[in-house]
């Protein structure tokens, strides 16, 4: 009917709505009403605001964008706040939480294992808090020092240490090795995301060139270990390889900041990790390889 | 050509495409928000989008259905955060005042009496008060296809909705004016 109304079906189609409105009293009257309201809707007016108006108009533009353009370099603060106010962020808080709930309720209410021959509580915990590097990534060249935020133990991913003085010494299984190429891969996950939440939370202050400066660094050393982890990535771990290539894209872009990084230029990448939901991605397959109930079918859901 | 120039950020063709544009971008930010201040607000805003996306464009796309693309979801997006709009009352149209005339008006040329401006400022009013009862979604496939003269199929293609939920908004847009507006109908003529 609106296409009739509107002038928009061909000559066929017209004959024959017609036809059917000549023989049908309801359809008629309703398209009689409709036709008057159009007429109606004809009669209204759009006042002009003048020539003035106008006139000006570009000045008002420009003054305004000049305005947006200072306001997207100091508005870090409310971004923050809008980023942090967004549902993929309460998402992702509570799937932080989750995951945390797990892995305490993994790592401290579960049954002790028996403690391996000569391993203390003490070297366990050396074991635990030990740099990636000598969990024996294949190629892997630089040494350096995991990083952890204050307080933060390791994860409950790492084979007992009685394992990892075995796969030292022979040749792994499959099976083994790719437990060992999916913890070196969610290490380097895991560094990745401490620099991006040090670059997500940098306050614009004394210590922010510095701050950047260092998730600078960090970042170029992750982009040289991340080139061996993805090699060695079996194919079919899609998912891993994915964040891997993503996290790649985006530690590029924080290493290659500039030394005096404005703030416009960290606000394009806190940007790009909200839009991406890249922290969210991190923490479902940290779920997901650590094995919590459900996450791979969650993982599934979200991402594909 | 202006599109490459925009895309390689040339101020002098963005202030062309402004230029150009602002009054049709203007109308349709007015048509769907129904005063003059968000309009100008809305407009502004189309074209400090435009200048950030210019890289997204597609140069086989019509600069203008663009336009008018990021004008209705930039008015879907404010009518999100503010959800009950006010309509304004207080313009008093006259032929002097530069306002644009409708089609018919030009047509017919004449000076209107008093009476009949009191009664078209009172009839301006109730259409726009009637537009406001309109969804925002319904409010711009209406507004495209009546005041735009945009087709079904290019508002179908500009809203990224199906041609039939098109017709389906338009016709739900007819119907609700026609409930709020009936007592009209029959004056349509008094009114141009």
């Amino acid at each position: 009917m609106v296409e009739s109304l509107y002038g928009e079906l061909d000559g066929e189609r017209q004959l024959a709505f017609d036809a059917h409105v000549s023989e049908c009293a309801a359809c008629a009257k309703l398209v009689a009403e409709l036709r008057a309201t159009i007429n109606v809707m004809n009669v209204r007016r759009r006042p002009d605001p003048g020539a003035e108006y106008w006139d000006t108009y570009w000045e008002r533009l420009e003054r305004r964008l000049a305005h947006a353009d200072s306001g997207a370099r100091d508005a870090s603060r409310p971004e923050r706040r809008q980023l942090f106010g967004s549902w993929g962020f309460r998402v992702a808080a509570a799937v932080l939480i989750l995951a945390a709930g797990v892995w305490i309720g993994r790592s401290v209410l579960a049954p002790n294992p028996s403690p391996p021959a000569g391993g203390s509580a003490a070297s366990q915990f050396a074991d635990a808090s030990r740099a990636p590097a000598d969990v024996g990534v294949p190629g892997r060249t630089d040494t350096t020092p995991a990083v952890r935020a204050p307080g933060e133990t390791a994860p409950a991913i790492d084979p007992p240490p009685g394992e990892q003085a075995k796969a030292a010494t022979t040749a792994p299984a499959p099976a083994e090795m790719t437990a060992s190429t999916n913890v070196a891969a969610l290490r380097y996950i895991e560094r990745s995301q401490v620099v991006l939440l040090a670059l997500l939370n940098a306050d614009p202050g004394e210590n922010y060139a510095a701050e950047v400066g260092s998730g600078r660094a960090r970042a170029g050393a992750l982009l040289v270990e991340g080139r061996e982890v993805r090699k060695s990535l079996s194919r079919d771990d899609r998912r891993l390889r994915e964040l891997v290539d993503q996290l790649e894209l985006i530690l590029r872009e924080i290493a290659h900041l500039e030394a005096d990084a404005d703030l416009e230029s960290v606000e394009v990448i806190r940007g790009r990790l909200a839009r991406e939901g890249v922290l969210l991605r991190i923490n479902l397959e940290q779920m997901r390889e650590s094995g919590v109930p459900g996450s791979r079918a969650s993982t599934t859901d979200v991402i594909d | 050509m202006l599109v490459e120039r925009l895309q390689r950020g040339d101020a002098a063709a963005f202030r062309e495409m402004v230029e150009g544009h602002k009054r049709n971008v203007y109308a349709l930010a007015y048509d769907l928000s129904g005063n003059h201040d968000d309009a100008e607000d809305l407009s502004q805003e189309v074209f400090i989008k435009a200048y950030r996306a210019i890289g997204s464009f597609r140069a086989d796309a019509k600069l203008a259905s663009w336009l008018y693309r990021i004008t209705m979801n930039a008015h879907i997006d404010s009518k999100r955060r503010k959800p009950v709009a006010l309509v304004s009352i207080d313009f008093a149209p006259s032929s002097s005042d530069g306002g644009e005339e409708t089609p018919r008006e030009l047509v017919d040329g004449a000076v209107p009496h008093p009476d009949r401006l009191a009664g078209r400022a009172r009839f301006q009013a109730d259409v726009e008060r009637a537009m406001d009862v309109l969804s925002a979604q319904e409010r711009s496939v209406f507004v495209l296809r009546h005041y735009h003269d945009m087709p079904i199929r290019e508002i179908s293609s500009s809203l990224a909705i199906a041609e039939g939920t098109v017709k389906s908004l338009l016709f739900r847009s007819i119907r609700k004016l026609r409930d709020r507006l009936s007592h009209y109908r029959d004056e349509v003529g008094d009114l141009a």
